[in-house]
């Protein structure tokens, strides 16, 4: 260029500042934004790569639960690629976090790999110590010195096969419990000596730590331990390996010369371990059908001893009753000997008291007989001294007495008696006075009787006493023989009771642990031959870096902005090539003038556009130079901040490509010469005469509907405004394509914010409607009811159900952090809503519902076959039958019982139980039913979710907040600029209107009110236009694992409509403002 | 031979000649006046004569004057000129400081006179200016006046009839010492130095002068556009000099009509709809289909601007004006894009417009349309130069240039 040139150029942009600033800011928009988000996605890239190099990232893991042996990890360093092996131990624990329980994946320190990044303190040198992640510390108050204590678990299974391999029965049976009881670990607790960073676990979100596998409680957090902190009996083996290899440094991670190399060395390293873990397998499933068949030869001992001590036991019994029986007979005997020994001492006592009688008796009758004698003896002859003797005797009452003898004890109507009686009465009428010799032969016939029974008296007597000698001594026999009967008996009964109570409870019970034992053996064998016929033969699953939960968050970030910087920006160079054209032509229309007189001066065409592309082109060169910087310096650093809030990498990277730059500012230059060329052409193509006669007015022409009664009763504004609009199409065109871009960028951005935010609410108003998720062993009996009996009491509605944590196995080979979940009754889908593509809800009929995003981006349909995989490594399939609506950031799957069962081959039993925990806190839960049997954790799902999805999607809202900010700034240019091209072109008009009496604000309502009609039909166009480009924005932001709503947004379309009206009205008055500082004098000089 | 007698034979020549070739006497008038004051050493000169309704007056016919000495008169007898005139000998102040005349000072008002002589001819008196600027006149010098006087009547032997005044009408617009100047950073552009004079009722009063003599900015002024740096302008009674925007928009609105150079007709609206779009300003508009087919416009009232020749647009233009029923329209150099017959039917036009009343302003640089004016005041360097009475206007067909 000429000198003189050079100084029209700078002239020309002194004078048209505005529109040069206007083309310095739409190119600078554009292009930063496209190298800003750009960039940021591959600054990541970089960032990852370093980070992987300075902490030494294995390229391949390796994790196998029946573990690899020492010798195993040699012959795997030996691949050819391998340059170190390390193996590891990793296993999970609860412990308390202030009241509530967490877990955390405790894995070994290593120091050639995978290095830890410390933060403070130092690493743990022995067991007992641990380094805590240092977020997980951050945010709940961990420090160096404290103390986490872990719960026990001695009770739990490992995968420990050695027991099995060994066919040691009796270890299976009844495995030591230690002392700690800790089942992994050697120590229960660990003091925290560090914080610090892994690199391996990079991101943020504790869902890409993986999946507990033992259980579906989440993990919460890292302890790194030194590796004696682990109980290597409680393993066969290290069941993680971390391999790297030298050759791999020469490749940026993410480039697919990386990935190539990673997944070659992933071949060669299967091969060997595949094998390992194939004979190793065919070992167990073997040891496990010999273990089978010992076990059944035991049992079948045990069953034959069982019987033996069954008969045993039934001989004792008998044998015990027999003893009884005879027992018995002797006790009944023994009675009767007591019973006779009673009546033999009631006869004796009865004879005793015979003998008292007779003695008594004898007594009286001796006491009668020698009365009697008394009066018989005396006076024998003699009548009278034999009645005198007998009437002292009866005066004495001796008589008496003898008569109350003789009636009272010898027999009644024995002739003793009666003839006593008779003695008596006729001595007591006086008879005998009369009669005395009468009384002698009675008297001796009383004395003979009586002699008689003194006799029978005295022989009674003598055989009593007898008797009674003989019988206390039978008696005293007998009750010895009773005693000692009784003591033999008691004997027997003791024995008896002893070997009933004591020895053959004993034996029953001993029996019984023997049929126990028994019973368990054969459940043993049942689950033996159960768990021999399911052995999982785990495959040995090696994994390279982009199995890495943090890499794959990465990935999915970076391909996030890689999709959004072409989507965002495009609407920007759109918009900005639009109004450039708009401008440049203005320009162009304004100095028809001036370039018909360079032509008419000689100039040729060419050299007229060059005067014009200068001025675009160094407005682009500007507008370019400065978008670079805008985009390197401010964007790149503002996203990459809120990017590494997701990440704990140590350094972050920049990134500048300049083949990115001149790709975009190659586009940016291109379209500005393309519209510059475009514009002056229209100009240059009409001969200098004319463009000297100055800018043509528009053409305007009768129409139709001016003829109209309609027409010729509207009001001269209205027909001012109409035939405005209807003339002037280019200026119409501009108007409606400027406020259409301006209000197209609103309504896109608004859409993109809404849609982002909107998802979560919906996710947890509409899909999930639970906030909790209590974790149970379904392993230990009735621990559901335990739980579910807790939370009736507090009436807390749930629902029971399964749920299985791990991974989606993506068609791209990638894998994402994933759940499912399993009805077990209908009160499933009244927490979970199964809503379809078509916003039906509906239950799951027999396959498996995957989420949206899955089905979206790998365009999955009803029949397809769909991979979940578990935290050791093993793929399970399922078949699809339908998409569910879900936005969390991760993948879901809803099975049913049968689908899940088929694919796992495990039961689905409750394992979960979801509810609405309400203002009850997570504390006061874990205190309801930390006590219940088989409580293993409580989640609270909503929050979890809830902030995965914003740090998440955090980066995505900056992107969309910025590109709202910026459409807002380029909106107020683009208005601004048309409104001030517009009010500069109806100059002459309104200073016209003003000269002929228009108040400066009537003027101004001629120029805006057509404004306002065009306004209105650019927001329509607009609004469709950013809905649309909103809708296709948005769908770059799916990803494998991220879904948000794709819906129209009524809510966008009225932000976009309002704000672009708020910036139309402020950009019309700062134009209109213009119209204030016109000179009416300017009318002349106004072409 | 005497200089100064030879200088008279020649000025006599002069005045033969440039009256050989003029038609009227109006011209010959101030071609006469021209050369009289290019040969004297006065500074301003006016010629005052007695009209034939009134004898008893002398009124200015043509003066060569930075002031507007329209409405002035003199009685015969009074004053300088007046008595110059009745005793038919000239009136001569050399000392004019010394021995000043109120009805002089007063008609040179803001001017610092040195010296007046009034030297009587036939039907009136040329009074000579001289300024202090310039110093008074020498007895010689004002000899000199005295017998260009003479010689000029000698000249000049026709006897005409001269036509009425216009002292007599209503002063409508009224500038008085108007400057205007721009601020261009440090330097000040002076257009209007101090311009001085009347518009009257129902007169058609062309501004003239060169380009960059400040006609248009006096147009503008008193068509309330443009605002005077310092002096007077009064419509009727109303000082528009410190009349706010909405004032002269208000004034505008009532009183001025507008017919521009490049027409500015709405392009959007048709013919009708341009004219409706002003009448709806004003109370009482004029019909405007009436007011086109004034201007032959009747049969075009659909027509778009871009249909329409120039010519019919600055008629269209000239109605756009009309419809306001204004009391003045102001024109600047309305036929200057317009090529002869053009430009003469639109003359036409107007001068039906003025023949119905309206007072009529036109800026123009064509001296030939002055011929149709009747007044025309031309400026030079930001002044009024000078101000001729058109007693004689032609029509504007017979225009010719």
């Amino acid at each position: 260029m000429k000198k003189t040139q050079i100084i029209e150029l700078f002239n020309n942009i002194r004078s048209g500042l505005v529109s040069f600033v206007a083309i310095v800011i739409f190119v600078l928009l554009g292009v930063a934004l496209f190298l800003g988000i750009g960039w940021s996605g591959k600054a990541l890239d970089k960032t990852v790569d370093k980070e992987y190099r300075d902490f030494a990232m294995h390229d391949l893991e390796v994790i196998y639960p029946y573990g690899f042996s020492d010798k195993d990890v040699e012959k795997i360093a030996a691949i050819d690629g391998v340059d170190y092996v390390k193996g590891l131990y990793f296993y999970f624990q609860f412990f308390d976090n202030h009241g509530v329980l967490n877990q955390a994946k405790i894995i070994t320190i290593t120091d050639e790999i995978d290095k830890l990044n410390l933060k403070e303190g130092k690493l743990p040198t022995k067991a007992g110590e641990a380094a805590l992640e240092k977020k997980y510390a951050d945010d709940n108050g961990f420090k160096i010195g404290d103390v986490i204590e872990f719960k026990h678990d001695a009770d739990e299974d490992t995968y420990k096969v050695s027991d099995l391999l060994e066919g040691d029965l009796d270890a299976l049976q009844n495995p030591t419990k230690d002392e700690d009881g800790m089942q992994t670990l050697t120590v229960d607790k660990v003091k925290i000596t560090a914080l610090v960073e892994s690199s391996v676990y990079a991101s943020t979100y504790p869902i890409t730590y993986g999946s507990a596998m033992d259980n579906a409680a989440p993990l919460n957090c890292l302890l790194f331990v030194p590796e004696e902190t682990f109980d290597p009996d409680s393993f066969d083996g290290y069941i993680n390996l971390l391999i790297s290899s030298k050759d791999l440094l020469k490749y940026d991670n993410a480039s697919d010369e990386y990935k190539d190399a990673a997944n070659a060395l992933k071949e060669r390293v299967m091969a060997v371990t595949d094998k390992m873990a194939a004979d190793k397998n065919e070992k167990i499933l073997g040891a496990g059908d010999k273990l089978v068949d010992k076990l059944n030869e035991r049992l079948a001992d045990a069953e034959a001893q069982i019987e033996e001590g069954k008969a045993q036991i039934a001989d004792a019994k008998a044998e015990i009753e027999a003893n009884k029986n005879l027992l018995y007979q002797k006790e009944q005997e023994l009675k009767d000997g007591q019973k006779k020994i009673a009546d033999g001492e009631k006869e004796l006592a009865q004879a005793k008291k015979d003998l008292k009688t007779a003695e008594d008796a004898f007594a009286l009758m001796k006491e009668i007989y020698d009365k009697f004698e008394s009066i018989y003896d005396v006076g024998k002859d003699v009548a009278d001294t034999v009645y005198s003797v007998v009437e002292k005797a009866y005066n004495s009452g001796l008589l008496s007495d003898l008569k109350n003898l003789i009636n009272k004890y010898l027999p009644k109507g024995s002739t003793v008696v009666n003839l006593y009686n008779e003695f008596y009465q006729n001595f007591a009428s006086g008879y005998y006075k009369e009669h005395k010799y009468e009384m002698i032969p009675i008297l001796s016939r009383l004395h003979d009787l009586l002699s008689g029974y003194y006799n029978d008296a005295l022989a009674k007597l003598n055989d009593a006493r007898a008797q009674i000698a003989a019988g206390e001594a039978e008696i005293a026999a007998g009750k010895k023989e009773v005693e000692e009967g009784r003591r033999a008996i008691d004997d027997g009964w003791n024995k008896i009771n002893y070997a009933e109570n004591t020895l053959l409870p004993q034996y029953e019970a001993e029996l019984q642990a023997g049929i126990d034992e028994y019973e368990n053996g054969k459940v043993k064998l049942g689950e033996l031959k159960t768990a021999s016929g399911n052995i999982i033969a785990y495959d040995a699953a090696v994994m390279a870096r982009d199995y890495n939960g943090a890499l794959v968050v990465c990935d999915s970030v970076k391909d996030v902005f890689d999709n959004m910087r072409y989507t965002m920006a495009a609407l920007f160079i759109i918009v900005g090539l639009l109004v450039c054209y708009s401008a440049v032509s203005r320009m162009v229309y304004e100095k028809s003038v001036l370039i018909g007189t360079k032509k008419a001066l000689g100039l040729f065409d060419r050299e007229v556009t060059l005067s014009e592309l200068s001025f675009t082109l160094l407005a682009a060169v500007t507008g370019s130079i400065l978008g670079v910087l805008l985009g390197r310096f401010v964007l790149e650093t503002v996203f990459l901040e809120v990017i590494s809030d997701q990440f704990v990498f140590e350094n972050q990277e920049f990134y500048f490509s300049l083949k990115d730059t001149l790709i975009i500012v190659a586009v940016e230059l291109g379209t500005i010469i393309v519209t510059t060329l475009f514009a002056c052409n229209k100009v240059l193509s009409k001969s200098a005469v004319k463009l000297l006669q100055g800018a043509e007015p528009p053409k305007a022409k009768e129409r139709f509907f001016e003829r109209t009664a309609l027409w010729k009763r509207l009001p001269l504004l209205t027909k001012t405004i109409v035939n405005n609009c209807l003339n002037d199409k280019r200026r119409c065109f501009g108007t409606i394509v400027g406020v259409a871009g301006c209000t197209s960028l609103i309504v896109c951005s608004v859409t993109l914010y809404d849609g982002i935010n909107n998802s979560i609410k919906r996710q947890f108003d509409n899909i999930t409607t639970f906030d909790t998720i209590v974790y149970i062993d379904d392993s230990v009996a009735d621990s559901a009811e335990e739980i579910t009996s807790a939370l009736d009491e507090s009436k807390i509605e749930y629902s029971k159900i399964f749920y299985q944590p791990g991974s989606m196995h993506l068609p791209n080979d990638r894998q994402i952090i994933g759940e499912i979940m399993v009805p077990l009754d209908d009160s499933f889908y009244k927490y979970i809503h199964m809503v379809d593509d078509n916003g039906v809800e509906k239950k799951i009929k027999k396959d498996a519902w995957v989420c949206k995003s899955y089905a979206y981006y790998f365009k999955a349909k009803p029949g397809d076959n769909v991979e979940f995989v578990d935290g050791v490594g093993t793929v399970h399939n399922f078949k699809m039958e339908n998409t569910a609506e879900y936005y969390l950031t991760r993948t879901a799957t809803f099975a049913s019982k049968e689908a899940f069962e088929k694919a796992y081959g495990n039961e689905a039993k409750t394992n979960a139980i979801i509810f609405n925990k309400g203002d009850v806190s997570i504390v006061k839960l874990t205190e309801l039913l930390k006590d219940k049997p088989g409580f293993i954790a409580i989640q609270d799902y909503y929050y979890d979710g809830a902030t995965e999805f914003e740090v998440y999607s955090l980066v995505t809202l900056v992107v969309v907040v910025v590109y709202l900010i910026l459409s807002i700034v380029m909106a107020f240019l683009v208005l601004l600029n048309l409104f001030s091209m517009f009010v500069s072109e109806k100059k002459k008009e309104l200073i016209v209107l003003m000269i002929n009496g228009f108040y400066e604000k009537d003027a101004k309502k001629y120029i805006y009110l057509d404004t306002i009609v065009l306004t209105i039909i650019g927001m329509i166009a607009g609004i469709a236009l950013g809905s649309f480009v909103g809708f296709k924005t948005m769908q770059t932001f799916v990803t494998e694992a991220t879904y948000f709503i794709l819906t129209p947004d009524p809510i966008a379309m009225v932000a976009g409509v309002v704000v672009t009206a708020v910036l139309i009205v402020i950009t019309t008055l700062i134009a209109l403002k213009r119209v204030s500082s016109f000179k009416l004098t300017d009318i002349n000089s106004e072409k | 031979m005497d200089k100064n007698l030879l200088k008279s034979y020649r000025v006599i020549g002069q005045i033969s000649n440039v009256i050989s070739k003029v038609d009227s006497f109006d011209e010959a008038i101030k071609a006469s006046l021209k050369i009289m004051l290019d040969n004297s050493a006065a500074d301003y000169a006016v010629i005052w004569y007695v009209g034939s309704n009134d004898k008893e007056h002398l009124k200015p016919y043509y003066w060569i004057s930075p002031v507007d000495l329209s409405k002035r008169s003199y009685k015969v007898g009074t004053g300088p000129i007046g008595k110059a005139y009745k005793k038919k000998s000239s009136e001569v102040i050399l000392d004019f400081q010394k021995k000043p005349v109120k009805s002089v000072a007063s008609d040179f008002e803001g001017i610092e006179i040195a010296s007046v002589v009034c030297a009587p001819f036939e039907f009136g008196v040329v009074e000579f200016i001289k300024t202090t600027e310039s110093g008074p006149f020498t007895e010689d010098e004002a000899e000199i006046c005295q017998m260009l006087t003479l010689l000029t009547e000698i000249s000049i032997n026709e006897n005409i009839e001269l036509p009425d005044d216009s002292a007599n009408k209503k002063v409508i617009l009224s500038v008085s010492d108007v400057k205007r100047e721009y601020q261009n950073g440090d330097i000040i552009t002076k257009v209007l130095k101090g311009v001085n004079f009347d518009v009257f009722e129902g007169e058609f009063l062309c501004l003239l002068g060169e380009s960059g003599c400040g006609k248009s900015t006096v147009l503008n002024i008193i068509g309330g556009m443009d605002t005077a740096t310092s002096g007077t302008i009064k419509y009727l009674d109303t000082d528009l000099s410190t009349a706010s925007k909405n004032d002269l928009t208000v004034y505008r609105r009532d009183n001025i009509g507008f017919i521009f150079q490049s027409y500015n007709l709405m392009p959007n609206l048709n013919i009708k709809q341009n004219l409706d779009l002003i009448a709806e300003l004003v109370k009482e508009p004029r019909d405007s289909e009436e007011v086109l087919k004034l201007v032959h416009m009747d049969e075009k009232a659909r027509n778009y601007p871009s249909e329409l020749s120039g010519g019919q647009q600055q008629r269209v233009s000239i109605a756009r004006a009309l419809v306001k029923n204004p009391k003045v329209i102001l024109a600047d150099e309305p036929t200057a894009a317009l090529d002869y017959a053009t430009s003469i039917e639109v003359l036409t036009a107007l001068e039906d417009v003025v023949a119905s009343g309206t007072t009529l302003v036109m800026v123009t640089h064509n001296e030939e349309i002055t011929r149709m004016a009747n007044r025309v005041i031309r400026l030079r360097d930001g002044k009024v130069y000078e101000v001729t009475i058109n007693h004689h206007p032609v029509k504007a067909t017979e225009l010719v240039w």
